[in-house]
């Protein structure tokens, strides 16, 4: 009974920490129809990057302003400098993204080394919550708490914010945006910095779950991947779905069937690729 | 404000999309562009908004003597082009007044504000479904919304690329008349267009395109819509 | 992928040259036949590890220059050859070659139940299946510890007993492998290369002809499978090791790198970016422990400058060079392939593998 619950709270707060991850991914995938296969690269920099700020200062809003604040601004940069000239071309596009996080993620190794890095909790989310039989940590409850805000925070800026109505007619019609006088370049950078800021920024938050040491970011780039995958890629509410569906066969599996973890993991992921493409709550493209 | 469109050659990849076009449109004055399906029509009212294709190779578009060939995609709107494409394009997962007031950071709240007035004034029946979705309106009221949309930024010269595609015979007389309006306001307008009749009925002057090139010009007053030359060139 | 060039399709079929061709790979042949007996053992073995790594990047090249998607589980298929191998010949006790068939099998189906998968997929959608794949038998691999041993991966797997030297194996390797190049330039050659080319450039023209895309699809990437099993087979039997690392979806990039390099157009163009690969490296890796970061700025410069690979830019290099100097080339100039487009004015025109160069 108890091993179930804490299967369950396990699934849960590690498919909030996936939603937490995949949003600046799915993000860029939404509205720009990028799929950045760097975004593991940029969640490792902030990481690394929080984790330096963290044990100089201990001050974790300033490790969350400079993580999300330096990765979404190097997104940008490297957005606009490198992705403007093959825009258009999905390819060449994804292949763009694999080179840049090869370059990041071997850069990462030169700058930080090779040795695991731990990162504590604040003071205020160490410890444990008592939930009879099981004591849950604190900090996985402060994730799925979070991962709601944020979830609840994107809907509102896209549905109910006039910036969401322009990029949702970003999304529907590009060219006709721009041919209406606004300057799409311009919300592209928005959107680009978005999506490194979450990246950057999940980096802190799943550097204390996970820790920080080198291969983490194809880890986390798969993760991410097969979640936005199942939900339907670039669907807000898919990403949702897709982070429990993975985060509870995740616990579960790892807990009951450690050897067949990734068939538990990719086998549903592909099983539905084959049968609905376009995935659990994707539009038909 | 006067636009103006000299030897104007373009192409989508490698296969080329307009040979030689030359025109002019100066507010007030309203411009037909006719010719058969694939003739440069719409490439020829793309390149000028700078549409992603076709590119342009060769040629210049110029607005008052500001040039227009090269530059951001948001150039043409801002200077004072209206653009009204072919098969509407409205963004179908905004609603009808989200469709307008998404202008507001091109154009600013003042201007946007007295462009849905002028909107809701010229299209009553836009006003009553403004808060529905684009993509459930009927095809005559996506055009409405897509013309209504392109005046949002004031413009001085509105590319329309064939408003009466596929709509009942009662709206396109109702988008006529609103077309009508807008010239005697000032406006200026090319309208490519398929139907003779309708362009020689709207037009102060057309022009005819064939293979991507300007192979003929009249004023539309002395049009006779059974001219043997216009119909060979129109395949009627 | 890339625009094929038409120059260099033309010319691979142009029959004035068919003589001339067949000389020029005789001697190539032959001089790479007699290379061991010249060379030095460390440059044998980076000439054995190229010929499989290059067949491995020509397989891949067959979805990318003729289906025109782009794998990245390619080494995934690989490393399932190379594991059967591994597992038949240290824990069954086959023979190799018995071991090798039975990998050829396994990757066979193995090929054709993800094909199953793909059949549907275009562009990034495939490329996402294809990384999931490859991570899934990565996977297997890395946690199926009771067969495959885990990250300690399988060792121990020796070659067939009439391969005693490097040499020995360097000839094996030539031979299987130039078999296998001839059996692929066949299908590029061949009709059902031209369907399969259809269907990745014109895939609504094929369902009007009455051909199935998905139908092709599946061919081509069971033969794309199957050839990188060949590869695979060669590779266990070269290192006499493997593990999870071989199929690692890094191992796939750079693979996919090497056919971008290299140029898809070109038939032996993804062989000519294994070479350049794996030679830059036997220089690298001494000096700098930098290999990825190197190997990915070279993927950006490629993606960016050179949409076509060395050998595209070789290419419009040499097309320059014959225009420049007819009478050098002693043939018809290139432009005579390019289809009719208007005549541009100087200045205006643009560099001829980019025709999607963005607006914004």
């Amino acid at each position: 009974m108890s091993i179930l619950l804490s299967s369950v709270l396990n699934g849960l707060s590690f498919a909030a920490l996936l939603f937490l991850i995949a949003g600046g991914f799915t993000l860029l995938y939404g509205i720009m129809r990028l799929l950045n296969l760097a975004h593991g690269a940029l969640y490792l920099w902030g990481a690394y990057l929080a984790a330096a700020v963290i044990s100089g200062t201990g001050n974790y809003l300033l490790a969350v302003l400079v993580a999300g604040g330096v990765v979404g601004i190097a997104t940008v940069i490297g957005g606009v400098g490198l992705f403007a000239r093959v825009q258009g071309n999905e390819l060449r596009e994804v292949l763009l993204t694999i080179a840049v996080s090869l370059v990041l993620a071997d850069a990462a190794l030169a700058v930080w080394g090779g040795h695991p890095v731990g990162v504590q909790a604040p003071e205020f989310l160490r410890g444990a919550a008592d939930f009879m039989p099981v004591a849950f940590p604190i900090y996985r409850l402060f994730l799925m708490g979070l991962a709601l805000a944020v979830g609840f925070g994107l809907w509102y800026l896209i549905e109910r914010t006039s910036v969401g109505a322009l990029l949702r007619a970003c999304v529907d019609n590009r060219a006709m945006l721009a041919s209406l006088g606004v300057n799409v370049r311009r919300l592209y950078w928005f959107v680009w910095m978005a999506g490194g800021f979450l990246a950057g920024v999940a980096g802190l938050l799943g550097s204390i779950v996970f820790g920080i040491a080198p291969g983490v970011d194809v880890q986390i780039l798969l993760l991410a991947l097969v979640v936005v995958v199942l939900g339907g890629l670039g669907s807000l509410s898919g990403a949702a779905l897709g982070s429990l569906v993975v985060g509870l066969s995740y616990s579960f599996a790892t807990v009951y069937a450690p050897e067949l973890l990734y068939f538990i993991i990719f086998g549903p992921m592909l099983i539905l690729l084959v049968i609905r493409p376009q995935g659990l709550r994707g539009a038909n493209a | 404000m006067r636009l103006s469109v000299t030897s104007l050659a373009a192409q989508y990849g490698q296969g080329a999309a307009l040979h030689d076009v030359s025109l002019e449109v100066a507010e007030g004055e309203v411009i037909g562009l006719i010719g058969r399906n694939g003739m440069g029509k719409t490439s020829t009212l793309r390149a000028v908004m700078r549409w992603p294709e076709p590119t342009v190779t060769a040629g210049r578009i110029t607005v008052d003597g500001t040039d227009l060939t090269r530059g951001a995609a948001h150039r043409p709107a801002r200077i004072g082009l209206g653009y009204v494409p072919q098969g509407r394009m409205i963004f179908g997962s905004l609603t009808v007044e989200e469709n307008l007031s998404v202008l507001t950071r091109a154009f600013g709240r003042a201007t946007v504000r007295a462009g849905l007035t002028r909107v809701w004034d010229l299209f009553p029946k836009l006003a009553d479904i403004r808060n529905r979705r684009a993509s459930v309106l009927s095809g005559g009221e996506q055009q409405m919304l897509a013309i209504g949309r392109a005046l949002v930024g004031q413009p001085r010269i509105l590319l329309l690329d064939e408003p009466s595609e596929g709509l009942a015979p009662s709206i396109v007389d109702e988008l006529t008349g609103a077309i009508r309006n807008l010239a005697n306001d000032g406006v200026g307008i090319l309208l490519a267009e398929q139907n003779l009749t309708l362009a020689v009925s709207l037009t102060d002057r057309l022009l005819v395109l064939e293979q991507g090139r300007v192979v003929l010009a009249r004023d539309s007053s002395g049009v006779d819509i059974n001219d043997p030359t216009l119909r060979s060139h129109l395949g009627v | 992928m890339t625009t094929l060039m038409p120059q260099l399709t033309s010319r691979w079929t142009d029959q004035t040259n068919q003589n001339r061709r067949f000389l020029a790979v005789v001697i190539t042949l032959v001089i790479v036949a007699v290379a061991p007996m010249f060379l030095q053992q460390f440059h044998v073995g980076l000439l054995t590890r190229i010929f499989f790594m290059g067949l491995l990047a020509m397989s891949l090249n067959v979805l990318v220059s003729l289906t025109r998607v782009l794998s990245l589980g390619h080494a995934g298929l690989f490393g399932v050859a190379a594991y059967v191998v591994a597992i038949g010949v240290t824990r069954w006790e086959l023979p190799f070659l018995t071991a090798a068939a039975v990998a050829l099998v396994v990757t066979g189906l193995v090929s054709m139940l993800f094909a199953v998968m793909i059949v549907r997929a275009q562009g990034v959608t495939f490329v996402m299946i294809t990384v999931a794949q490859g991570m899934l038998l990565w996977g297997a691999a890395e946690r199926w510890v009771s067969v495959t041993n885990g990250n300690n991966g399988i060792r121990g797997v020796r070659p067939p007993e009439f391969i005693q030297t490097a040499n020995d194996f360097y000839w094996a390797a030539f031979a299987v492998v130039a078999v296998s190049v001839f059996a692929l330039w066949r299908l590029h050659t061949s009709f059902l290369g031209t369907r399969l080319r259809g269907t990745g450039d014109s895939p609504t023209r094929m369902t009007s002809l009455g051909y199935s895309n998905a139908w092709h699809r599946f061919i081509a990437f069971t033969i794309a499978g199957l050839f990188a099993g060949v590869a695979g087979i060669l590779y266990v039997g070269y290192f006499g090791f493997v593990s999870p690392t071989t199929l690692h979806v890094g191992n796939s990039v750079q693979v996919a790198l090497a056919v971008i390099l290299g140029g898809s157009a070109l038939f032996l163009g993804p062989l000519l970016g294994t070479a350049v690969l794996l030679t830059a490296r036997t220089w690298v890796v001494p000096v700098t422990d930098r290999w990825n970061l190197i190997v990915g700025a070279l993927m950006i410069v490629t993606v960016l400058f050179l949409p076509n690979g060395l050998a595209g830019a070789f290419a419009s290099a040499w097309a320059k060079l014959t225009r420049r100097i007819p009478r050098l080339a002693g043939r018809r100039s290139p432009d005579q392939n390019a289809p009719s487009a208007p005549a541009e004015p100087p200045g205006s025109s643009q560099p001829s593998g980019t025709p999607e160069r963005p607006q914004h």
